[in-house]
């Protein structure tokens, strides 16, 4: 039982004053650097900049003030209760039976002063989220308890009346029992999770880059080669190709460093702790994340990984929570980027009670994937051969060959995909260089369809996709009659599941 | 290949079927809405292509006609024989709804998945006397259904229906 007592209106942390401040003047900051930039230009300009903007910063200065003093936030109840405003005085009043999760976030500036913001994610309209933006990371924490501690409070009011949920209880005392250290990454595991990221992904990301910072280097790039070309003639295909093993060399670089930083930003000292109820996860270089995920939103598990990854005996999870307030910007975050085998297990059950992986599964047509694949290839191959035909004759048609690894790799995606079901869980696997596995517990299926074209009909195969709170996932080339078994079934765990779905 | 199914609490075999059910058409005057609605967008794509093949060289003016063309065949050609396909079907437990001839699907929502439905009807649909009705669940705008060309009364009718078996479930 958390001692808080805030049953008084209460002010923040007061070093709120100067991330107030800071914030204010980061609204201003584009307005400021544009001024500068005329100014470098225009020295005359350089006084008005004085008049304007050194004013400006007092009464932005002086607002920041206000806003901490006004805001004072306030627990009553089970009501959380927050004033602000300078201009426009505004009360909220949350219940706390309303609020779907509490996260603590602290970007550079608050870290710099050793605060925290706390943000209070409702169920209501989009976007509306709370935040309590300077406190210290203890008090936080002790804030954050009382909150959820008063939410349940609510639900055991609620739960006395109606019988039908038992679990509740007796769940609610093992909160505090288990708490379990899944996932702390250390520096090496940090590297290795960098170095085996997706590179090719990244390496998009690289491009891009390279791209925009092309036209800066172009006039020397051109210099230099246009040397070559002129000196070396006969050589100008030689030096297209040394472009080409550069550009690569280069690609490939960049594509890792920057796997690198980002992992770095992201996951800089990740912790997950697997709760009886829920997911806490923290993670960050600059900015620190601390996300509470309950177990009872989750609505799917998606793991997946690629051959560098499984290398190094590492896969990666991404938990996908209903989709609620607040919730689209967080979606990223929610992914754990290195769970070795075990802890992928301990994952599995921690999240899904009773989780036992299906001993059967019903297997996607690989030849229908291998066709699929053909047809695809189809729409690129065949006019580039016809091109290349037309220009350079019958070597062009070598083109031709790339059907066999298109082939090959559809065949072999195709093999890997299965779903597999038991009395609670479906498990979907795809993939064969890209392995994904995605644990669903059956009854939080919002809604199934079946597809078929009029391809598929001729040879009695079928998609299904399976709708949740949190995204859709489908399964695609099953034979017509295990498809409508799966349907039927899903449908069946979904009308026969009494109570919740989250 | 049999395949073998682990642990399952029922028959498989014994469940009821989807693709068993009696499914209900839609009114045939909604087949003659849908020809409307897509002759008012051939209309706009062939005046659209026709000013272009103006301007464009002969052998490119025969290439989009002959392709306008036949997206037009097979859009009302579909809209002729998807009529059939189109129905919905009542379950107890459920709402189905299939459609699609070249691309044929069905879709279930349980009512215990139900957020909230509505009734709709634009202004043409005013014309031929046909509803919308949309379900919505939690999965989001994607997992939405809407059922399209229901009698006025028919829509209404329905969703009393439903709303009342899903608010059974809070």
């Amino acid at each position: 039982m958390s001692e808080l007592n805030l049953s008084e209106p209460r002010r923040q942390n007061p070093i709120g004053i100067i991330v107030y401040v800071l914030r204010n003047f980061r609204a201003i900051a584009a307005l400021f650097v544009a001024t500068i930039s005329i100014g470098s230009a225009n020295p005359k300009v350089w006084i008005y900049i004085g008049i304007l903007i050194i004013p400006m910063m007092v009464v932005l200065a002086l607002f920041a003030y206000y806003q901490y003093r006004n805001f004072t936030f306030q627990v009553l109840e089970d009501e959380l209760i927050i004033r602000k405003g300078v201009i426009f005085k505004d009360r909220t009043v949350i219940p706390a039976d309303r609020i779907q999760s509490i996260q603590i976030t602290s970007n550079l500036v608050q870290r710099i002063f050793s605060l925290v913001s706390l943000k209070v994610d409702t169920a209501g309209s989009k976007g509306n989220e709370l935040e309590i933006p300077a406190l210290e990371r203890s008090f936080a924490n002790e804030l954050k308890a009382l909150l959820y501690e008063r939410k349940e409070k609510t639900k055991e009011g609620a739960g006395a009346l109606d019988q039908a949920q038992p679990n509740e209880n007796t769940n609610d005392s093992e909160e505090d029992k288990r708490e379990e250290v899944l996932v702390h990454l250390s520096i090496v595991d940090l590297v290795k999770v960098g170095l085996t990221e997706n590179h090719l992904k990244t390496g998009f990301i690289a491009l891009a880059f390279v791209f925009g910072t092309w036209s800066q280097y172009q006039e020397f790039v051109e210099r230099y080669f246009s040397g070559y070309i002129d000196e070396y003639a006969e050589e100008v295909a030689n030096a297209g190709l040394r472009l080409i093993a550069m550009f690569l060399v280069i690609y490939a670089v960049m594509s890792v460093l920057i796997s690198l930083a980002r992992t770095f930003l992201r996951f800089f000292d990740l912790k997950t702790t697997l709760k009886s109820r829920s997911i806490e996860i923290s993670t960050g270089l600059f900015k620190r994340n601390q996300d509470r995920i309950p177990i009872k939103k989750i609505q799917f598990v998606e793991w997946e990984t690629n051959p560098l990854r499984r290398l190094v005996g590492f896969e990666s999870a991404r938990l996908h929570p209903s989709n609620s307030a607040g919730e689209a910007s967080k979606k990223q975050r929610i992914e754990i980027p290195a769970l070795k085998q075990e802890q992928s297990a301990l994952l599995a059950t921690g999240v899904f009670p009773e989780f036992v992986l299906p001993a059967h599964a019903i297997p996607a047509d690989a030849f229908a994937y291998a066709r699929f694949g053909a047809i695809i290839a189809s729409f690129f191959l065949i006019p580039i051969a016809a091109l290349g035909f037309y220009h350079f004759e019958w070597p062009s048609l070598f083109v031709l060959l790339c059907y066999v690894p298109i082939v090959f790799l559809s065949y072999q995606f195709g093999k890997n995909v299965e779903i597999g079901l038991n009395n609670k869980y479906v498990v979907i696997k795809k993939g064969w260089i890209f392995p994904v596995r995605i644990v669903l517990p059956g009854f939080k299926m919002q809604s199934i369809a079946f597809h078929q074209n009029i391809f598929l009909k001729r040879r009695k195969l079928a998609h299904v996709k399976i709708y949740t709170a949190a995204g859709s996932r489908s399964v695609r080339y099953l034979s017509e009659i295990e498809a409508f078994k799966l349907y039927n079934y899903l449908l069946y765990k979904v009308e026969s599941h009494t109570g919740d779905w989250m | 290949m049999e395949t073998v199914w682990e642990n399952l609490d029922v028959e498989i075999g014994q469940l009821p079927k989807v693709e068993d059910v009696y499914f209900q058409r839609h009114p045939i005057r909604y087949r003659s809405y849908r020809m409307v609605v897509a002759s008012i967008w051939w209309g706009i794509v062939v005046v659209g292509a026709t000013v272009l093949g103006i301007a464009l060289p002969e052998w490119w003016t025969l290439l989009v006609g002959s392709a306008v063309l036949i997206l037009v065949g097979l859009t009302f050609f579909g809209i002729h024989i998807g009529y059939r396909k189109r129905s919905y079907a009542l379950r107890q437990l459920d709402l189905t709804y299939r459609k699609g001839w070249l691309f044929y699907s069905i879709t279930t929502i349980p009512f215990n998945r139900i957020q909230h439905t509505d009734v709709s009807q634009g202004p043409l649909e005013r014309k031929f006397a046909l509803c919308t009705l949309s379900i919505y669940t939690a999965g989001g705008s994607t997992s939405d259904l809407s059922i399209p060309g229901l009698e006025e009364d028919e829509a209404q009718q329905l969703r009393d229906f439903i709303a009342k078996k899903a608010a059974s479930y809070e």
